[in-house]
């Protein structure tokens, strides 16, 4: 199971994740991800901090919201992924495509 | 030793991760380490999930798949076999890396991922199922007995003690001559005469440990110097440049001068 939090500053919605991102959890993932844009948000923060394990599922649910979001010319933008996370983001060769940044305050700041 | 075990679970999503953690278990039997364990669990997830997702064409909860671990050698070995539709992972293309936003597209990692974690995939068909094969390596233990190393430690005031190492200094001992600067350091020694007259071999492990306990004794006033280098280790030093950082002298006498020390 997931848990997700999330929050505003100003125009940035800023979401926290914590636990495992698969196949079983991915669907609640991408809500989570969508629901901001959904409701007129375009730049989206995602904390990756607390994600400890990432499937292709999780990629797929990043990358359909990182088009969406760019398509409304805003950003997902991602914070910290952990060390099996990043890996996962280069082997993948996503990460580049995606800017991260070491906390939410360098993030949020960015926009 | 890893017995075969084998789980049975209705292809349904929520047993991915029961699956996972099937594997997990073995891949630690069989003496993984934490990289090569998570490597598998993604992998069996993505096989896993492809086949919840694809194989059996949402059809999946009438439908079961079995997980097999077992163990070659050090090698896991997981064999997952479905009798959903033909499907050879080995040959789909990979994704394209670092893609433009326009080419991006969201998928295609899955099997990506299982042939990047995997030692060897396999993949055959047989009696109408899909038999995928996984195999990954457990690390090879590297039996390395530590070279000897004998210290002698000779404090010739409060402040200054002579430690002369006998023997080569490596990564598989280095550890020995820490422990005889930091105890040097900690017993308020912070004047080191480190005599290397005996010291046939020095490696960068070895190189490390005296910059450490050189640093330790610079923020306590004190100094740690090197005499008598053989030739190859002086040699050493010159190349990574530590004759231009550390004081180096051709004598133990030279270096009791150099702190000072009347005899």
């Amino acid at each position: 199971m997931i848990e997700i939090s999330t929050s505003e500053h100003g125009s940035v919605a800023v979401i926290e994740v914590k636990g495992r991102v698969d196949s079983v959890t991915a669907p609640q993932f991408g809500e989570a991800l969508s629901t901001p844009m959904s409701s007129g948000f375009r730049h989206l923060v995602l904390d990756l901090q607390q994600v400890d394990y990432m499937s292709s599922a999780g990629l797929r649910e990043l990358v359909n919201v990182y088009k969406r979001a760019n398509k409304n010319a805003g950003d997902l933008r991602l914070v910290q992924p952990s060390e099996r996370v990043q890996e996962i983001l280069e082997i993948a060769g996503l990460d580049s495509v995606f800017r991260i940044f070491p906390t939410q305050m360098d993030a949020i700041g960015s926009f | 030793m890893l017995t075969e075990r084998r789980i049975r679970v209705a292809a349904v999503v929520e047993n991915v991760p029961v699956v996972c953690e099937f594997v997990v278990e073995a891949a630690r039997d069989v003496g993984l380490d934490e990289r090569g364990i998570h490597y598998c669990r993604l992998a069996v997830d993505e096989a896993c999930t492809n086949i919840v997702e694809h194989a059996y064409g949402h059809e999946g909860e009438s439908n079961t798949f079995d997980v097999t671990c077992c163990q070659d050698d050090d090698q896991l070995v997981i064999t997952i076999e479905d009798s959903g539709e033909a499907f050879d992972p080995t040959t789909q293309p990979d994704p394209k890396p670092n893609p433009a936003i326009e080419d991006l597209k969201p998928g295609g990692w899955g099997v990506f991922f299982i042939k990047k974690m995997m030692d060897h995939v396999a993949y055959h068909r047989a009696d109408g199922q899909n038999v995928l094969t996984l195999r990954k390596q457990a690390p090879r233990p590297s039996v390395q007995m530590p070279a000897p190393l004998a210290i002698n430690m000779n404090a010739i005031t409060p402040q200054l003690v002579t430690i002369t190492p006998d023997g080569q200094i490596d990564v598989s001992n280095a550890r020995t001559l820490e422990t005889a600067l930091t105890q040097a350091l900690n017993g308020g020694h912070r004047q080191i005469v480190l005599n290397l007259e005996r010291v046939n071999h020095l490696s960068s492990a070895g190189i490390k440990v005296i910059v450490a306990a050189w640093q330790r004794s610079r923020d306590v006033k004190g100094d740690v110097v090197l005499v008598s280098p053989t030739p190859r280790v002086s040699e050493f030093l010159n190349v990574v440049g530590l004759d231009l950082v550390l004081t180096i002298l051709p004598s133990h006498d030279a270096a009791l001068h150099h702190f000072k020390v009347k005899r």
